[in-house]
């Protein structure tokens, strides 16, 4: 260790007017020298009593100039106007110790020299050296990559990430996207192993579910960014990575010219009303995208019902054993019609034939109702809960008081509003979410009303966790990214999106599948969430939110800085480097906003036209 | 424990080392016979105000002080000795301030610190043998007498001694003007100026006596000759004013070695009064502002600084004389 700093720059030595301790030290710089905030430094010590000199490696938290000598205030004119006082400007800059090697947790020696850590020394202070296989995540000030243990996020020894930030910047969702590129890229990493280690074969086949909550900022991933430029390009370069966007797949198209190494994008969303289902959404400019919706039947066989009731007010005991038994009853009774469209008729499990141990498909006999859409199952279970002149069916209220069936039936209503979740369920041929057909599937559901957005997220999320449980298999990964995790697991209250959400937080590690939560306020994240991220991420910081508990991996100068950091600019915590780095990731090649498309001539030509008639529509 | 005899004739003596030495002996050193000539510029009877000048300005100026501590009296007892004799452990220091008028900035230089010895007439060096094992380095040197004022006297010589060698060095480079604070002996280069800050003595009377509290900021009296064992001009400047105060605070007299030709250091006084003003303090940084020049006051601070902590050097004596 003694033969590094040879090769290594000299910035200073450590101040002798305070002392060092074991978390930090100050550095009188030499009249060459700088230092930033988040440079590294090393310094050897030689401790006595120890065999070995000690390595001590940190990183630098603050900066500080002051003239010595100076009584009072004023004292500076005097200094800097006519120069009658003769004072010596110093620069110092305080380190707070990342490491020390070998660990003998000793304060480095006041009078020490200190240098600026680079190559080898840089790693060994981030404990690059020490990771079990290194992907990059980010960037130094100076340019060259910083590493995350893929350990603590792929399972091995932990996962999930959580992403923290002020909203408006777009800054959580574009790391999250720039995380997802990096991870993704991993069979790139492999084939240039000589760079990078080998990130290992658990991110083969890595598939990512992310939904759109916000405009369509999602949906241009596969569009080239306008504003990408020869220094975001070199940063790409420096990660190992050629920046591309990520390639278009859709239902149904080949897939022979696709792109090797290359991650592949798909893009849902529900078809909307009165017309064609391939046209989704109202922007005609966005093409590619798949409609995606549930049959009755395969909303009764997922037991989604349980999603349509989200809100945390609705988690009353009473409504939700009315529900749970409803639910159980639908399973038990729908019967699916010979039209093969996915939709049900309810009858008595008695009465149902069965083929081969499946129920035969029937036609609707007279007087029952065929569930062909939210607002029909509606009344299908009405029929049955709350008739008009006759008793409810005991197999499905139980005991249940008439207050809470009601309470039931006005929920049910308002979510079968077609402008709700009405949209959502209808019959046709199967149209659901393929998440196998790209590396990454983008569900958008901005357009849709929050009760239906908690849906989709609610029965894509079970759909996911439930397809882990039964293979039992971690790889290949599942990947979740969820914005507004305080919408879906708020710290207060309970709701099906919750439980389930803290059940993958607990399991979701070992069963491979990880939630990279965003949100603009961790504190309004349940616990249970939050601590089960072992990878955090903040970007600019609300100056309140900043002071919370919640940032107590930071410290005090991360936070303080926290609150003004460029988007671009984010602090990454992980278990394997016990201090927050802060980094900088590079611009993304697509575009993550509308705007930031790159259109050609032609479609610059019409693309003032297209905007003012997309507005009409929304 | 067992020590042979010698060990005991060294010893630390409880008293304040400071005790004593706080009396400025700088102004009655040369306390001899002085006759005064007031009218070599202006006949004493017309004196009045001069306007100074800075024309002829070099665009450096020094200021040279010197510092002295004592900081341990030991007490020597060899066994042929009646009573005890005491000596002195002190320290000096001396250095410059090079003000550059033009870059506006100040920078220390020389600064320069000796741990000086002093033993009484008639004391061998050999009693102080143990004083080495503190491990500080120390040079010796003996004082006229025997009495403590002799002692104090050869440290402040010392010092003295220091001081001009600094002002040797720095006027080598020529050109520039030099300030020494205190008065200017016979060892001083000729153009060395000398800065004297309080006026315990009363050089002038009559109406060159009035001419002085009516001193503006950027006036001088005329030059009048101190004669005496080493002759010197002087002439007194306002560098600043006290609010409320009597009009003789705030006036500074400089002098210089009478070798120089009148009409230099006529040229010499007429930049002083200019020149000096600028670097005096305001009332509230020192307690003795406004002639404590602000470049003498932060070089004696520099100085005292590089002469180290005297507790931690008295714990270090008492170390290496008492318990080792």
């Amino acid at each position: 260790m003694s033969q590094v700093p040879e090769m290594l720059e000299r910035v200073g030595r450590i101040v002798g007017d305070v002392r060092t301790n074991t978390r930090e030290f100050r550095i009188i710089l030499d009249e060459t020298s700088y230092l930033a905030v988040d440079d590294l430094v090393v310094v050897i010590s030689d401790i006595p009593g120890l065999n070995n000199p000690l390595a001590t490696y940190g990183v630098v938290i603050e900066s500080e100039s002051t003239y010595e000598g100076v009584t009072y205030e004023t004292d500076v004119r005097r200094i800097a106007d006519s120069g009658v006082l003769p004072a010596e400007l110093i620069r110092t800059a305080t380190v707070a110790i990342t490491r020390m090697i070998p660990e003998i947790w000793t304060a480095p020696l006041a009078g020490q020299i200190v240098h600026r850590a680079t190559g080898v020394a840089r790693d060994l202070a981030l404990y690059v050296d020490d990771m079990g296989r290194k992907m990059p995540v980010g960037l130094a000030p100076d340019g060259s990559p910083i590493f995350l243990d893929l350990d603590f996020f792929d399972g091995t020894k932990g996962g999930h990430m959580s992403i923290s930030g002020v909203s408006g910047v777009a800054t959580k969702t574009t790391y999250a996207f720039f995380f997802i590129r990096m991870l993704t890229g991993a069979r790139h990493l492999r084939e240039n192993a000589d760079k990078y280690d080998a990130v290992g074969d658990s991110l083969h086949n890595t598939r990512v579910l992310v939904f759109n909550v916000k405009g369509q900022d999602l949906l241009w991933l596969d569009t080239d960014n306008a504003d990408f430029t020869d220094a975001d390009e070199s940063g790409w370069t420096a990660l190992g990575i050629t920046p591309t966007p990520f390639q278009l797949v859709t239902q149904g198209a080949s897939i022979s010219d696709l792109k090797p190494g290359i991650p592949t994008v798909s893009f849902w969303s529900p078809p909307q009303e009165g017309t064609p289902e391939d046209l989704v959404l109202p922007q005609a400019d966005r093409t590619g995208v798949s409609p995606f919706y549930w049959t009755p039947r395969e909303f009764i066989d997922s037991g989604l019902l349980s999603y349509v009731f989200t809100d945390a007010s609705d988690s009353r005991n009473q409504l939700q054993f009315l529900l749970e038994r409803i639910q159980s009853q639908l399973q038990r009774w729908a019967v699916d019609l010979a039209d093969g469209t996915g939709a049900v008729v309810l009858r008595h499990p008695n009465e149902h034939e069965f083929i081969e141990g499946k129920r035969v498909p029937v036609a609707p006999r007279s007087g029952e109702i065929t569930i062909n859409s939210l607002e029909s199952l509606k009344n299908g279970i009405r029929y049955f809960i709350d008739p008009d002149e006759i008793e409810p069916h005991p197999d499905w209220v139980g005991s249940i008081e008439r207050g809470t069936i009601l309470a039931f039936i006005r929920r049910l209503e308002a979510a079968s509003r077609i402008n709700r979740l009405g949209k959502l369920i209808r019959v046709g041929t199967k149209m659901s979410v393929d998440r196998d057909l790209a590396t990454v599937t983008v569900v958008d559901i901005h357009s849709l009303h929050e009760l239906a957005q908690r849906f989709v997220v609610g029965a894509l999320l079970k759909e996911t966790f439930e397809e882990k449980e039964e293979t039992g298999s971690r790889t290949p990964l599942s990947v979740v990214v969820l914005d507004e995790m305080n919408k879906y697991a708020p710290i207060q209250g309970e709701s099906p999106i919750k439980d389930m959400l803290i059940d993958i937080a607990q399991r979701g590690r070992s069963l491979g599948v990880l939630l990279i939560g965003a949100q603009q306020s961790a504190s309004r994240v349940a616990p249970d969430v939050l601590e089960n991220a072992s990878i955090r991420v903040t970007g600019r910081l609300d100056s309140a939110e900043s002071e919370r508990s919640q940032y107590g991996w930071m410290l005090p100068s991360t936070r303080a800085r926290a609150k003004l950091l460029k988007p671009g600019t984010m602090v990454l915590g992980q278990p394997a480097v016990p201090l927050p780095v802060v980094l900088k990731f590079p611009r993304t090649p697509w575009a993550t906003r509308g705007e930031e498309r790159s259109v050609s001539s032609a479609e610059e030509l019409f693309s003032g036209l297209d905007s003012s008639l997309s507005e009409d529509i929304e | 424990m067992t020590s042979d005899l010698s060990d005991l004739s060294l010893s630390i003596s409880s008293w304040d080392p400071a005790y004593g030495s706080a009396v400025d002996f700088r102004e009655f050193q040369e306390s001899d016979q002085q006759s005064l000539d007031d009218s070599v510029e202006m006949n004493s009877k017309n004196w009045e105000p001069i306007h100074g000048n800075i024309i002829d300005a070099p665009p450096e100026i020094l200021f040279v002080d010197g510092i002295q501590r004592v900081e341990a009296r030991l007490e020597i007892y060899p066994p042929e000795f009646e009573v005890p004799q005491l000596a002195l452990w002190a320290a000096t220091g001396a250095g410059a301030v090079r003000w550059n008028r033009k870059e506006r900035k100040s920078q220390f230089f020389d600064l320069t610190h000796r741990r000086v010895v002093v033993l009484p007439k008639g004391i061998e060096i050999s009693h102080i043998e143990r004083l080495k094992r503190a491990d500080i380095d120390f040079e010796i040197c003996h004082a006229r007498g025997t009495e403590f004022s002799d002692l104090q006297n050869e440290v402040h010589a010392q010092m003295a001694e220091l001081e001009v060698q600094i002002v040797r060095t720095t006027t080598n480079s020529s050109g520039n003007m030099v300030i020494a604070d205190g008065r200017i002996r016979s060892k001083h280069p000729p153009r060395t100026l000398g800065y004297v800050k309080s006026h315990e003595r009363r050089y002038l009377s009559g109406r060159p006596a009035e001419t002085v509290p009516n001193l503006d900021i950027e006036q001088r009296t005329p030059i009048f000759l101190i004669d005496g064992q080493y002759p010197r001009y002087s002439w007194y400047i306002r560098v600043g004013y006290v609010p409320k105060g009597n009009k003789w605070q705030g006036i500074a007299r400089l002098e210089v070695s009478a070798e120089l030709e009148l009409e230099h250091a006529i040229e010499l006084a007429d930049i002083s009064a200019v020149v000096i003003p600028i670097a005096a303090p305001p009332l509230y940084m020192d307690p003795r502002a406004p002639q404590n020049l602000v470049p003498i006051a932060a070089l004696e601070r520099e100085l005292r600084r590089g002469l180290g902590d005297p507790e931690l050097l008295n714990r270090k004596l008492k170390v290496a004389l008492h318990e080792a």
